[in-house]
Protein backbone atom coordinates (compact mmCIF):
# COMPACT_ATOMS: atom_id res chain seq x y z
CA UNK A 1 0.00 0.00 0.00
CA UNK A 2 2.95 2.09 0.30
CA UNK A 3 2.89 2.98 -3.63
CA UNK A 4 -0.61 3.81 -3.51
CA UNK A 5 0.84 7.86 -4.44
CA UNK A 6 -1.55 7.23 -7.77
CA UNK A 7 -4.34 8.93 -6.86
CA UNK A 8 -6.59 8.19 -10.64
CA UNK A 9 -8.95 4.72 -10.40
CA UNK A 10 -10.06 4.56 -13.67
CA UNK A 11 -6.65 5.19 -15.41
CA UNK A 12 -4.22 3.42 -13.05
CA UNK A 13 -1.91 1.42 -15.58
CA UNK A 14 0.28 -1.22 -14.25
CA UNK A 15 3.20 -2.01 -15.98
CA UNK A 16 3.80 -4.88 -18.11
CA UNK A 17 6.05 -6.17 -16.04
CA UNK A 18 3.92 -6.77 -13.23
CA UNK A 19 1.72 -8.65 -15.13
CA UNK A 20 4.57 -10.70 -16.79
CA UNK A 21 5.37 -11.56 -12.78
CA UNK A 22 2.14 -12.25 -11.63
CA UNK A 23 1.63 -14.51 -14.79
CA UNK A 24 3.99 -16.39 -14.14
CA UNK A 25 4.29 -17.09 -10.50
CA UNK A 26 0.99 -18.33 -11.30
CA UNK A 27 2.24 -21.17 -13.96
CA UNK A 28 4.98 -21.87 -11.18
CA UNK A 29 2.46 -22.29 -8.51
CA UNK A 30 0.43 -24.74 -10.70
CA UNK A 31 3.45 -26.71 -11.31
CA UNK A 32 3.98 -26.64 -7.57
CA UNK A 33 0.99 -28.00 -6.64
CA UNK A 34 1.27 -30.60 -9.00
CA UNK A 35 4.56 -31.42 -7.63
CA UNK A 36 3.00 -31.40 -4.03
CA UNK A 37 0.36 -33.95 -5.36
CA UNK A 38 3.22 -36.68 -5.18
CA UNK A 39 4.47 -35.72 -1.94
CA UNK A 40 2.28 -37.38 1.02
CA UNK A 41 1.55 -35.32 3.71
CA UNK A 42 -1.75 -37.39 4.64
CA UNK A 43 -4.73 -35.57 5.77
CA UNK A 44 -2.76 -32.69 4.80
CA UNK A 45 -2.75 -32.85 0.89
CA UNK A 46 -6.25 -30.99 0.67
CA UNK A 47 -4.87 -28.64 2.95
CA UNK A 48 -1.73 -27.87 1.15
CA UNK A 49 -3.40 -27.94 -2.21
CA UNK A 50 -6.04 -25.35 -0.85
CA UNK A 51 -3.41 -22.80 0.28
CA UNK A 52 -1.50 -22.67 -3.28
CA UNK A 53 -5.64 -22.47 -4.69
CA UNK A 54 -6.16 -19.55 -2.28
CA UNK A 55 -2.69 -18.11 -2.85
CA UNK A 56 -3.44 -18.46 -6.81
CA UNK A 57 -6.89 -16.72 -6.11
CA UNK A 58 -5.59 -14.07 -4.40
CA UNK A 59 -2.99 -13.19 -6.94
CA UNK A 60 -5.79 -13.36 -9.32
CA UNK A 61 -8.06 -11.13 -7.76
CA UNK A 62 -5.27 -8.37 -6.24
CA UNK A 63 -3.32 -7.82 -9.74
CA UNK A 64 -5.21 -8.89 -12.93
CA UNK A 65 -8.64 -8.00 -11.12
CA UNK A 66 -6.89 -4.86 -9.30
CA UNK A 67 -8.32 -5.15 -5.81
CA UNK A 68 -5.14 -4.06 -4.41
CA UNK A 69 -5.88 -0.70 -5.88
CA UNK A 70 -9.36 -0.27 -6.52
CA UNK A 71 -11.76 1.34 -4.39
CA UNK A 72 -12.33 -1.18 -1.18
CA UNK A 73 -15.89 -1.35 -1.65
CA UNK A 74 -15.38 -3.74 -4.37
CA UNK A 75 -12.89 -5.94 -1.98
CA UNK A 76 -16.19 -5.55 0.77
CA UNK A 77 -18.21 -6.97 -1.83
CA UNK A 78 -16.13 -9.61 -2.72
CA UNK A 79 -15.24 -11.06 1.10
CA UNK A 80 -18.62 -11.21 1.08
CA UNK A 81 -19.38 -13.21 -1.32
CA UNK A 82 -16.91 -15.88 0.23
CA UNK A 83 -18.42 -15.29 3.71
CA UNK A 84 -21.87 -15.74 2.17
CA UNK A 85 -20.15 -18.73 0.41
CA UNK A 86 -18.92 -20.08 3.13
CA UNK A 87 -21.66 -19.72 5.83
CA UNK A 88 -24.00 -21.27 2.94
CA UNK A 89 -21.06 -24.77 2.76
CA UNK A 90 -20.74 -24.60 6.54
CA UNK A 91 -24.32 -24.96 7.67
CA UNK A 92 -25.58 -27.59 4.57
CA UNK A 93 -22.61 -29.65 5.93
CA UNK A 94 -23.76 -29.94 9.53
CA UNK A 95 -26.94 -30.16 8.49
CA UNK A 96 -26.54 -33.20 6.15
CA UNK A 97 -24.17 -34.85 8.21
CA UNK A 98 -26.47 -34.98 11.00
CA UNK A 99 -29.29 -36.77 9.10
CA UNK A 100 -28.33 -40.48 9.22
CA UNK A 101 -31.58 -41.14 7.19
CA UNK A 102 -29.72 -39.05 4.15
CA UNK A 103 -26.62 -41.43 3.90
CA UNK A 104 -27.65 -44.87 5.22
CA UNK A 105 -28.41 -47.68 2.78
CA UNK A 106 -27.08 -46.05 -0.18
CA UNK A 107 -23.52 -47.67 -0.39
CA UNK A 108 -24.17 -48.81 -3.60
CA UNK A 109 -20.87 -50.62 -5.59
CA UNK A 110 -20.43 -50.21 -9.54
CA UNK A 111 -17.71 -52.34 -10.24
CA UNK A 112 -19.22 -55.10 -12.78
CA UNK A 113 -21.95 -55.69 -14.95
CA UNK A 114 -24.67 -57.43 -12.48
CA UNK A 115 -24.25 -54.29 -10.21
CA UNK A 116 -24.82 -51.55 -13.46
CA UNK A 117 -27.92 -53.79 -14.15
CA UNK A 118 -29.10 -53.65 -10.21
CA UNK A 119 -28.74 -49.79 -9.96
CA UNK A 120 -30.30 -49.02 -13.09
CA UNK A 121 -32.88 -51.45 -12.48
CA UNK A 122 -33.71 -49.71 -9.01
CA UNK A 123 -33.00 -46.13 -9.87
CA UNK A 124 -34.35 -45.86 -13.29
CA UNK A 125 -38.14 -46.11 -14.41
CA UNK A 126 -38.72 -48.48 -16.91
CA UNK A 127 -35.96 -49.74 -17.11
CA UNK A 128 -35.86 -52.29 -19.63
CA UNK A 129 -32.08 -53.54 -19.41
CA UNK A 130 -28.76 -53.23 -20.39
CA UNK A 131 -28.81 -50.59 -22.87
CA UNK A 132 -26.17 -47.85 -24.33
CA UNK A 133 -22.72 -47.79 -23.50
CA UNK A 134 -20.80 -50.39 -22.29
CA UNK A 135 -23.99 -52.85 -23.50
CA UNK A 136 -22.65 -53.72 -26.88
CA UNK A 137 -22.51 -57.48 -27.99
CA UNK A 138 -24.90 -58.33 -25.68
CA UNK A 139 -27.13 -59.51 -28.32
CA UNK A 140 -31.34 -59.65 -28.60
CA UNK A 141 -32.15 -62.45 -26.18
CA UNK A 142 -31.79 -60.65 -23.21
CA UNK A 143 -35.59 -61.04 -22.45
CA UNK A 144 -36.20 -63.42 -19.30
CA UNK A 145 -32.56 -64.02 -18.16
CA UNK A 146 -32.30 -60.53 -17.45
CA UNK A 147 -35.73 -60.36 -15.76
CA UNK A 148 -33.81 -63.09 -13.90
CA UNK A 149 -30.40 -61.30 -12.84
CA UNK A 150 -32.22 -58.19 -12.45
CA UNK A 151 -34.41 -59.74 -9.57
CA UNK A 152 -31.25 -61.34 -8.18
CA UNK A 153 -29.55 -58.19 -7.82
CA UNK A 154 -31.83 -56.56 -6.34
CA UNK A 155 -32.26 -58.63 -4.22
CA UNK A 156 -29.19 -58.31 -3.13
CA UNK A 157 -29.30 -55.01 -2.96
CA UNK A 158 -32.39 -55.05 -0.71
CA UNK A 159 -30.48 -57.81 1.31
CA UNK A 160 -27.13 -55.36 2.08
CA UNK A 161 -29.63 -52.74 2.77
CA UNK A 162 -30.81 -55.39 5.08
CA UNK A 163 -27.59 -56.34 6.70
CA UNK A 164 -27.02 -52.74 7.77
CA UNK A 165 -30.43 -52.54 9.59
CA UNK A 166 -29.55 -55.83 11.14
CA UNK A 167 -26.07 -54.29 11.98
CA UNK A 168 -28.06 -51.48 13.77
CA UNK A 169 -30.99 -53.79 15.28
CA UNK A 170 -28.05 -55.25 17.02
CA UNK A 171 -26.40 -52.04 18.50
CA UNK A 172 -30.11 -51.91 19.58
CA UNK A 173 -29.94 -54.71 21.65
CA UNK A 174 -26.73 -53.89 23.57
CA UNK B 1 -29.16 12.90 -23.79
CA UNK B 2 -28.54 15.23 -26.23
CA UNK B 3 -27.18 17.88 -23.90
CA UNK B 4 -24.46 15.47 -22.63
CA UNK B 5 -23.72 14.51 -25.81
CA UNK B 6 -23.18 17.78 -27.29
CA UNK B 7 -20.55 18.78 -24.31
CA UNK B 8 -17.48 16.79 -26.25
CA UNK B 9 -16.42 14.29 -28.04
CA UNK B 10 -14.32 12.62 -25.39
CA UNK B 11 -17.44 12.72 -22.91
CA UNK B 12 -19.65 11.17 -25.28
CA UNK B 13 -20.00 7.60 -23.54
CA UNK B 14 -21.39 9.50 -20.24
CA UNK B 15 -25.28 8.55 -20.07
CA UNK B 16 -26.63 11.45 -19.10
CA UNK B 17 -27.66 10.38 -14.84
CA UNK B 18 -23.95 10.31 -14.12
CA UNK B 19 -21.82 13.32 -13.05
CA UNK B 20 -18.66 12.21 -15.14
CA UNK B 21 -16.56 9.57 -16.65
CA UNK B 22 -14.69 8.51 -13.54
CA UNK B 23 -18.10 8.00 -11.54
CA UNK B 24 -20.41 6.20 -14.66
CA UNK B 25 -16.97 3.74 -14.54
CA UNK B 26 -16.85 3.34 -10.76
CA UNK B 27 -21.00 2.70 -11.18
CA UNK B 28 -20.09 -0.33 -13.56
CA UNK B 29 -17.55 -1.94 -11.59
CA UNK B 30 -19.62 -1.59 -8.39
CA UNK B 31 -22.33 -3.91 -10.46
CA UNK B 32 -19.88 -5.87 -11.94
CA UNK B 33 -18.61 -6.86 -8.56
CA UNK B 34 -22.26 -7.26 -7.16
CA UNK B 35 -22.74 -9.82 -10.52
CA UNK B 36 -19.56 -11.89 -9.52
CA UNK B 37 -20.82 -11.82 -6.10
CA UNK B 38 -23.71 -13.68 -7.56
CA UNK B 39 -21.49 -16.14 -9.67
CA UNK B 40 -19.63 -17.10 -6.49
CA UNK B 41 -23.12 -18.19 -4.91
CA UNK B 42 -23.97 -19.80 -7.96
CA UNK B 43 -20.93 -21.76 -8.43
CA UNK B 44 -21.27 -22.41 -4.52
CA UNK B 45 -23.95 -24.14 -4.71
CA UNK B 46 -22.22 -26.85 -6.62
CA UNK B 47 -19.09 -26.14 -4.13
CA UNK B 48 -21.23 -27.38 -1.56
CA UNK B 49 -22.71 -30.35 -3.19
CA UNK B 50 -18.74 -31.14 -4.04
CA UNK B 51 -17.75 -30.92 -0.41
CA UNK B 52 -20.90 -33.06 0.95
CA UNK B 53 -20.46 -35.62 -1.61
CA UNK B 54 -16.64 -35.96 -0.84
CA UNK B 55 -16.90 -35.74 3.01
CA UNK B 56 -19.23 -38.95 2.31
CA UNK B 57 -17.44 -41.14 0.14
CA UNK B 58 -13.48 -39.90 0.62
CA UNK B 59 -12.09 -42.96 -0.62
CA UNK B 60 -14.76 -43.13 -4.03
CA UNK B 61 -13.74 -39.47 -5.40
CA UNK B 62 -10.11 -40.54 -4.44
CA UNK B 63 -10.47 -44.00 -7.05
CA UNK B 64 -12.84 -41.96 -9.33
CA UNK B 65 -10.50 -39.42 -9.91
CA UNK B 66 -7.92 -41.74 -11.08
CA UNK B 67 -9.61 -41.96 -14.57
CA UNK B 68 -9.19 -37.80 -15.11
CA UNK B 69 -6.38 -36.79 -16.95
CA UNK B 70 -4.14 -34.71 -14.89
CA UNK B 71 -1.72 -33.96 -17.50
CA UNK B 72 -4.89 -32.61 -19.67
CA UNK B 73 -6.53 -30.63 -16.39
CA UNK B 74 -2.69 -29.37 -15.80
CA UNK B 75 -2.48 -27.70 -19.37
CA UNK B 76 -6.05 -26.39 -19.22
CA UNK B 77 -5.00 -24.41 -16.11
CA UNK B 78 -1.94 -23.18 -17.39
CA UNK B 79 -4.27 -21.78 -20.84
CA UNK B 80 -6.42 -20.06 -18.66
CA UNK B 81 -3.33 -18.67 -16.46
CA UNK B 82 -1.97 -17.33 -20.08
CA UNK B 83 -5.41 -16.38 -21.04
CA UNK B 84 -5.86 -14.12 -18.06
CA UNK B 85 -3.09 -12.35 -18.67
CA UNK B 86 -3.85 -11.58 -22.60
CA UNK B 87 -6.69 -10.50 -21.14
CA UNK B 88 -5.11 -8.00 -18.18
CA UNK B 89 -2.86 -6.67 -21.08
CA UNK B 90 -5.93 -5.92 -23.39
CA UNK B 91 -7.06 -3.75 -20.74
CA UNK B 92 -3.78 -2.41 -20.46
CA UNK B 93 -3.42 -1.77 -24.13
CA UNK B 94 -6.51 0.43 -24.55
CA UNK B 95 -5.67 1.92 -21.55
CA UNK B 96 -2.70 3.53 -23.39
CA UNK B 97 -5.15 3.97 -26.60
CA UNK B 98 -3.52 0.80 -28.81
CA UNK B 99 -5.97 0.01 -31.21
CA UNK B 100 -3.94 -2.93 -32.87
CA UNK B 101 -2.64 -3.93 -29.68
CA UNK B 102 -5.77 -4.50 -27.79
CA UNK B 103 -7.40 -6.75 -30.71
CA UNK B 104 -3.84 -8.79 -30.63
CA UNK B 105 -4.41 -9.46 -27.00
CA UNK B 106 -8.03 -9.86 -26.99
CA UNK B 107 -7.80 -12.46 -30.51
CA UNK B 108 -5.07 -14.05 -28.26
CA UNK B 109 -7.50 -14.68 -25.14
CA UNK B 110 -10.37 -15.66 -27.65
CA UNK B 111 -7.64 -18.51 -29.15
CA UNK B 112 -6.62 -19.61 -25.68
CA UNK B 113 -10.55 -19.79 -24.42
CA UNK B 114 -10.84 -22.20 -27.61
CA UNK B 115 -8.18 -23.95 -26.49
CA UNK B 116 -9.39 -24.87 -23.05
CA UNK B 117 -12.29 -25.82 -24.53
CA UNK B 118 -10.81 -28.61 -27.48
CA UNK B 119 -8.78 -29.76 -24.76
CA UNK B 120 -12.30 -30.20 -22.39
CA UNK B 121 -13.94 -31.54 -25.48
CA UNK B 122 -11.05 -34.51 -25.73
CA UNK B 123 -11.60 -35.26 -22.07
CA UNK B 124 -15.37 -35.00 -22.04
CA UNK B 125 -15.57 -37.26 -25.46
CA UNK B 126 -13.72 -40.31 -24.00
CA UNK B 127 -15.90 -40.41 -20.38
CA UNK B 128 -19.11 -40.11 -23.06
CA UNK B 129 -17.39 -43.04 -24.85
CA UNK B 130 -16.68 -45.00 -21.73
CA UNK B 131 -19.68 -44.44 -19.89
CA UNK B 132 -17.96 -42.21 -16.89
CA UNK B 133 -21.47 -40.06 -16.55
CA UNK B 134 -23.62 -38.56 -14.22
CA UNK B 135 -26.01 -40.45 -12.60
CA UNK B 136 -28.27 -43.09 -14.15
CA UNK B 137 -25.77 -42.54 -17.68
CA UNK B 138 -23.02 -43.89 -15.64
CA UNK B 139 -22.38 -47.15 -17.33
CA UNK B 140 -18.59 -47.79 -16.50
CA UNK B 141 -17.43 -50.49 -13.84
CA UNK B 142 -13.97 -49.65 -13.44
CA UNK B 143 -14.04 -47.68 -10.32
CA UNK B 144 -13.44 -49.37 -6.77
CA UNK B 145 -15.63 -47.81 -3.78
CA UNK B 146 -19.16 -47.34 -3.98
CA UNK B 147 -21.37 -44.56 -5.88
CA UNK B 148 -18.65 -43.69 -8.25
CA UNK B 149 -21.39 -42.13 -10.47
CA UNK B 150 -22.05 -38.92 -7.76
CA UNK B 151 -18.38 -38.65 -8.21
CA UNK B 152 -19.30 -37.94 -12.10
CA UNK B 153 -22.44 -35.93 -11.73
CA UNK B 154 -20.84 -32.95 -9.86
CA UNK B 155 -17.79 -33.56 -11.96
CA UNK B 156 -19.62 -32.92 -15.20
CA UNK B 157 -22.21 -30.13 -13.47
CA UNK B 158 -19.11 -28.13 -12.40
CA UNK B 159 -16.95 -28.13 -15.26
CA UNK B 160 -19.96 -28.48 -17.73
CA UNK B 161 -20.89 -25.35 -15.75
CA UNK B 162 -17.64 -23.35 -15.85
CA UNK B 163 -17.42 -24.51 -19.51
CA UNK B 164 -20.52 -22.33 -20.58
CA UNK B 165 -18.96 -19.95 -18.28
CA UNK B 166 -15.92 -20.13 -20.70
CA UNK B 167 -18.30 -19.95 -24.03
CA UNK B 168 -20.46 -16.94 -22.71
CA UNK B 169 -16.81 -15.13 -21.82
CA UNK B 170 -15.68 -16.06 -25.91
CA UNK B 171 -19.23 -14.44 -27.04
CA UNK B 172 -17.91 -11.18 -24.63
CA UNK B 173 -14.92 -11.43 -25.87
CA UNK B 174 -16.21 -11.63 -29.51
CA UNK B 175 -18.30 -8.42 -28.69
CA UNK B 176 -15.27 -6.33 -27.33
CA UNK B 177 -13.25 -7.50 -30.54
CA UNK B 178 -15.92 -6.40 -32.74
CA UNK B 179 -16.98 -2.89 -30.68
CA UNK B 180 -12.69 -2.36 -30.86
CA UNK B 181 -12.56 -2.78 -34.10
CA UNK B 182 -15.52 -0.21 -34.42
CA UNK B 183 -13.19 2.25 -32.41
CA UNK B 184 -15.97 2.56 -29.53
CA UNK B 185 -13.07 2.35 -27.05
CA UNK B 186 -10.20 4.85 -26.32
CA UNK B 187 -8.17 5.56 -23.38
CA UNK B 188 -10.64 7.68 -21.93
CA UNK B 189 -13.35 5.08 -22.63
CA UNK B 190 -12.77 0.97 -22.14
CA UNK B 191 -15.36 -0.28 -19.21
CA UNK B 192 -17.02 -2.89 -21.24
CA UNK B 193 -13.12 -4.27 -22.19
CA UNK B 194 -12.40 -3.80 -18.38
CA UNK B 195 -15.35 -5.24 -16.89
CA UNK B 196 -15.09 -8.54 -19.13
CA UNK B 197 -12.06 -8.43 -18.11
CA UNK B 198 -13.60 -8.84 -14.27
CA UNK B 199 -15.86 -11.95 -15.84
CA UNK B 200 -12.75 -13.87 -17.26
CA UNK B 201 -10.53 -13.64 -14.68
CA UNK B 202 -13.64 -14.82 -12.08
CA UNK B 203 -13.62 -17.97 -14.81
CA UNK B 204 -9.97 -18.69 -14.15
CA UNK B 205 -10.52 -18.21 -10.49
CA UNK B 206 -13.48 -20.92 -10.28
CA UNK B 207 -11.27 -23.05 -12.49
CA UNK B 208 -8.04 -22.48 -9.82
CA UNK B 209 -10.07 -24.04 -7.30
CA UNK B 210 -11.61 -27.10 -9.96
CA UNK B 211 -8.23 -27.94 -10.68
CA UNK B 212 -7.06 -29.64 -7.61
CA UNK B 213 -10.36 -30.76 -6.41
CA UNK B 214 -10.87 -32.71 -9.37
CA UNK B 215 -7.29 -33.88 -10.76
CA UNK B 216 -5.36 -33.48 -7.31
CA UNK B 217 -7.31 -35.89 -4.81
CA UNK B 218 -4.40 -37.94 -3.02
Amino acid sequence: MSDSSHGEHHHHILPFRLYMIVGGALILLTLLTVGIFYVDFGPFNIVVAMVIAIAKASLVVLYFMHLRWDNKIYAAIFILSIVMLGAFVALTAVDFFDREIVTEGHNIPITNQADLDAIRAVRIPDYEGPTGYGADGHGDDHGAMDTAATTDVADSLAASDGADTDSESVDDGH
Amino acid sequence: MADSASHSHSMSHVAHHFADSEQQAESSKMGMWIFLLTEVLFFGGLFCAYVIFRAWKPDMFYEAHKTLSMSMGATNTVVLIVSSVTMALAIRAMQLGDKIKTLAYLWSTMALAGVFLVIKYFEYAHKFHVGQLPGQFYTYTGVEGTNPHVFFSVYFAMTGLHGIHVIAGMIAIGWLIWRTQKNHFNANYYTPIEMTGLYWHLVDLIWIFLFPLFYLIH
